[in-house]
């Protein structure tokens, strides 16, 4: 066959994919083959981990491993960070069963001394012990409980320890013992008589680096009696982190310590790439809000399974934090959640309905679950089981759909921009749910019970499937998703969504205003879904008067030509497909379904074409400028009562901080909109539209990230 | 379309001719282009990613030619396949002019011929990644019509972000669904990242 091919045609395998060609290396390519050499260089470097170190290179050393450490937590891989190192190669290129069995030399003449075969040898062990519980720490969180889709996130963490153990058979103790030696050493180098001038400050600086990974191996560690590490824990190796700071410049760096050729020894095809360069301040700033990510994430056994939205609240107030914490303090936040097996979901969905829907409701009396299955068909079922029956397949079915309960958990523990791309897929859960499931045995339970609300199953899902999709348009604004020119239209799809809640709100009170009225036993926990209820829908009411109170600037901005619309001369452009693109995620849904396209267009070109209006803009502007600046102040009282409400009300119990911090920067929103609107009015007034400023501020410029509110100038 | 284009005047002085790319040329123009694409990557591409889209989808690619030398002075590198999702999928894996002649909108002349050929074909939809900083990259297809879909946190090698941008060409785009029993021919969600971005210039 290959007689029959001119020279340099191209085979091409059907199977060979563009996956498999970006993986594919070239022979002789010195960034692809990783046994290429140019002319002079050697395959490994000579470096002598044996030779003595200066005190001052010892913390030279640690502190760039520190910056390899937290490279590698910034989610690059070993390969580029920590395994670049001669000393870590060296430790971990034998295996071993105890700590005696980890040397940088076998044999008893150790040549360097102390420096380097007690203290920086511990060092190097317990970071490695570290990075084990790390890895431990994040594989936890992706295995547990629910894991149905692939939620998983290798863009933000590299896993791969290329065959190498890290550590892992070797105790805790047996490492701080050796931490502790190390200090000891020091201890004594600096007694010395007479101590050299200045050494004094480095033995120092090296003993803090010392205590300091003491520490941060109590914080990470996790065992059975203690499945995860307490907060103050965390505290205490914040307490280590100035101390090293401030000592970073006594150290001296050894570069030649690190290499990226050590990467050819590894059990890796792909060629070695270059070493990750992350200054020691960015390291340490990592470093430090590593620690105050961990110290919020280990609160999470605090809040327990017991009050589902005050649950919520806190891992969408963790999701929240900027700068984004890093995978580690995550995977401290969703192992223990995630170690909760289906049982425990469908308890946890069942609370979230008694809190949202039916408080101390006879549907989910917990006397219901204890019937048993009748014997026969023909027998007249219990009709309490009949109940327990049709939330438990209701629950059952929920948690274990693609997209369904767990996964909504997985969302929110997952980074800001997966966490919309993953509400995408519980929207559709929740819709398929809602069309397929809910109805049926909703039936089963109106016909049990007539106390209660009728479709409570439909209800729950349709409300939490309306919430989602807000939160996917609101997040769509804080990842700057949406450009300039879709700003009014957006904010007009908010308002509706936020309409559809408010409509479903306004549906479920009433039933539990009769229950208070006409009480079966108590109404404590009625009261209390009432005021949650009562906060939502104020919430709710006050979004959609901003929304609309912004979709109408932005419209009247549009009319002003002050919105840049930059695709509108493109041959390609096409408002009616771009419409579609835009509600892509919500084209599925039924109950809210979006609006026809004319619907749209019609309400964000209600005074004709941009270009050419119906109407003189300027004759309708102090109307149009006044029916803002009312809906603003609409907003803002709404806003404001909920403040009033309070956290309680909200549920939000357990991170107030956070949430008064998000109302009060909504308020601040509020005001900001309605300076704007009176700048607007301002400067048209005085024919100064010409000169008028409108600035789009980008995310975090914003006091909250879900409202872009235009600054004019 | 535009084999046999007329050289387009850029500006003043340079001449430029835009060609489709021939597969019986590879020997002429394929180390050009791997040389101007890989010039901003951070990590190189092998030769078999530029064959694999230049031997199935050659007529996708166009380049921008000195209109005396015929010198190469920039690229756009794409495909056009089914997607998982069930639509017929133009993607541009790879942009890039040389730096001296960026400026010039030679990038958008490019990225036009190759969306007209992929919506002759009866492409769907056109799908990119580009870097959230690449501000003169998202200018460019925001210019064009494309809309963001989605924010990829640490995308590309380097640890950037990415915007996904998408351009509908037909109606009714968003509602397709994938034929019963299709399995896409990538791996994962989308190709691995092609880094278009850094290949793009600020």
């Amino acid at each position: 066959m290959s007689q029959e091919l001119p020279i340099g045609t191209l085979v091409k395998d059907e199977q060979f994919t563009l996956f498999e060609s970006v993986g594919a290396l070239e022979i002789m390519d010195p960034k692809m083959d990783s046994g290429f050499l140019a002319p002079g260089e050697t395959l490994e470097d000579e470096y002598d981990i044996t030779r003595p170190l200066l005190p001052e290179e010892i913390i030279g050393i640690m502190d760039q491993l520190l910056c390899c450490e937290m490279s590698w937590h910034e989610g690059y891989p070993l390969a580029q960070t920590l395994f670049t190192s001669h000393y870590i190669d060296k430790l971990l290129s034998t295996e071993s069963k105890n700590i005696d069995d980890i040397q940088f030399e076998q044999g008893h003449e150790q040549h360097g001394g102390d420096l380097v075969h007690v203290v920086l040898r511990a060092y190097c062990i317990g970071l490695i012990k570290c990075c084990d519980y790390a890895l431990d720490e994040i594989n936890r969180s992706l295995e547990g409980g629910g894991t149905r889709v692939n939620f998983y996130e290798e863009e933000d963490f590299s896993g791969h320890t290329y065959g190498r153990e890290l550590f892992t058979g070797i105790s805790k103790d047996s490492i701080i013992a050796a931490l502790y030696e190390a200090e000891e050493v020091i201890e004594n180098e600096a007694a010395k008589d007479p101590p050299p001038d200045g050494i004094a400050p480095v033995y120092a600086a090296i003993k803090t680096r010392i205590e300091f990974r003491i520490e941060l191996l109590l914080a990470m560690f996790t065992d059975e009696q203690h499945s995860y590490p307490l907060d103050e824990s965390w505290m205490n190796v914040s307490a280590y982190l100035p101390d090293q700071y401030n000592t970073h410049h006594l150290g001296k760096a050894v570069p030649e310590s690190f290499s990226p050729k050590i990467q050819r020894r590894l059990a890796s095809t792909v060629p070695p790439k270059p070493m990750v360069e992350l200054s020691y301040e960015d390291a340490f700033k990592k470093l430090q809000q590593m620690c105050l990510d961990c110290r919020e994430a280990v609160r999470i056994v605090d809040f327990g399974l017991e009050h589902v939205q005050r649950l919520k609240a806190f891992l969408w107030s963790f999701n929240s934090r900027k700068p984004e914490p890093l995978s580690y303090p995550r995977a401290c936040l969703s192992a223990p959640l995630f170690g909760c097996d289906d049982v425990g979901f469908e308890q946890l969905l069942r609370r979230d309905l008694e809190e949202v829907l039916l408080p101390n409701d006879p549907i989910l009396d917990p006397v219901n679950w204890t019937f048993e299955a009748p014997q026969s068909q023909v027998a007249n079922p219990e009709p309490r089981y009949e109940m327990a029956n049709a939330v438990n397949r209701f629950t059952q079915s929920s948690i274990h759909m693609a997209g369904g309960y767990i996964d909504l958990y997985r969302s929110l523990c997952s980074n800001r921009c997966r966490l919309r791309r993953n509400l995408c897929h519980v929207v559709l859960a929740l819709e398929e749910h809602q069309t397929r499931e809910t109805e049926p045995l909703d039936e089963i339970i109106n016909h049990l019970s007539n106390t209660s609300p009728s479709f409570p199953l439909s209800t729950w899902t349709y409300l939490a499937k309306l919430q989602t999709m807000t939160w996917i348009v609101q997040l769509g604004f804080e990842l700057d998703i949406y450009l300039p020119d879709e700003l009014a239209g957006m904010y007009w799809y908010l308002s509706l969504l936020a309409q559809s809640q408010a409509s479903v709100l306004k549906l479920i009170l009433p039933t539990l205003h009769q229950r208070v009225i006409r009480p079966q036993g108590s109404t404590t926990q009625v009261h209390t879904t009432i005021s949650y209820l009562e906060s939502r829908l104020a919430e709710m009411n006050a979004t959609k008067s901003l929304a609309d109170a912004l979709f109408s600037l932005y419209t009247y901005l549009r009319y002003l030509n002050k919105i840049p619309d930059p695709a509108s001369n493109s041959p390609f452009y096409n408002a009616q497909q771009r419409y579609e693109l835009r509600m892509k995620p919500f084209l599925d849904v039924t109950g809210a379904t979006v609006p026809p396209f004319a619907e749209y267009s019609e309400s964000i070109t209600l005074f004709g074409p941009y270009s050419s209006p119906t109407v003189n803009i300027r004759s309708i502007t102090p109307e149009y400028l006044s029916n803002i600046d009312t809906l603003v102040k609409e907003a803002k009282a709404g806003f404001a009562s909920v403040k009033k409400m309070g956290v309680k009300a909200a549920m939000c119990e357990g991170v107030e901080g956070w949430w008064m911090k998000n109302v009060n920067s909504v308020l601040a929103s509020c005001v900001a909109a309605g300076i704007a609107v009176s700048a607007v009015r301002g400067r048209v007034e005085r024919s100064e539209e010409e000169v008028m400023g409108v600035e789009v501020l980008e995310p975090g410029k914003r006091y909250h990230d879900w409202w872009v509110v235009p600054k004019i100038s | 379309m535009s084999k046999d284009q007329k050289p387009l005047p850029v500006d003043g002085k340079a001449k430029l001719r835009y060609v489709q790319y021939e597969l019986e040329k590879e020997h002429i123009f394929l180390d050009p282009i791997r040389q101007l694409i890989s010039k901003d990557l951070s990590e190189p591409y092998s030769i078999y990613v530029y064959r694999y889209f230049l031997n199935q989808w050659g007529d996708l690619c166009y380049m921008a030619l000195d209109g005396d030398t015929d010198e190469l002075r920039g690229v756009v590198v794409c495909k056009l396949e089914e997607h998982r999702s069930g639509t017929f999928r133009g993607y541009i894996a790879m942009l890039a002019v040389v730096e001296e002649f960026r400026g010039k909108g030679i990038a958008t002349e490019l990225v036009k011929m190759a969306i007209e050929t992929m919506k002759a074909r009866d492409a769907d939809e056109i799908v990119l990644e580009t870097e959230v900083s690449n501000t003169a990259s998202l200018r460019l297809y925001e210019r064009l019509g494309f809309l963001r879909s989605k924010r990829l946190h640490r995308y590309y090698l380097n640890g950037n972000t990415a915007f996904r941008l998408i351009l509908y060409l037909k109606e009714g785009t968003g509602s397709k669904k994938p034929r019963e029993g299709y399995v896409g021919p990538e791996y994962g969600d989308q190709a691995p990242p092609v880094e278009p971005g850094p290949a793009f210039p600020p």
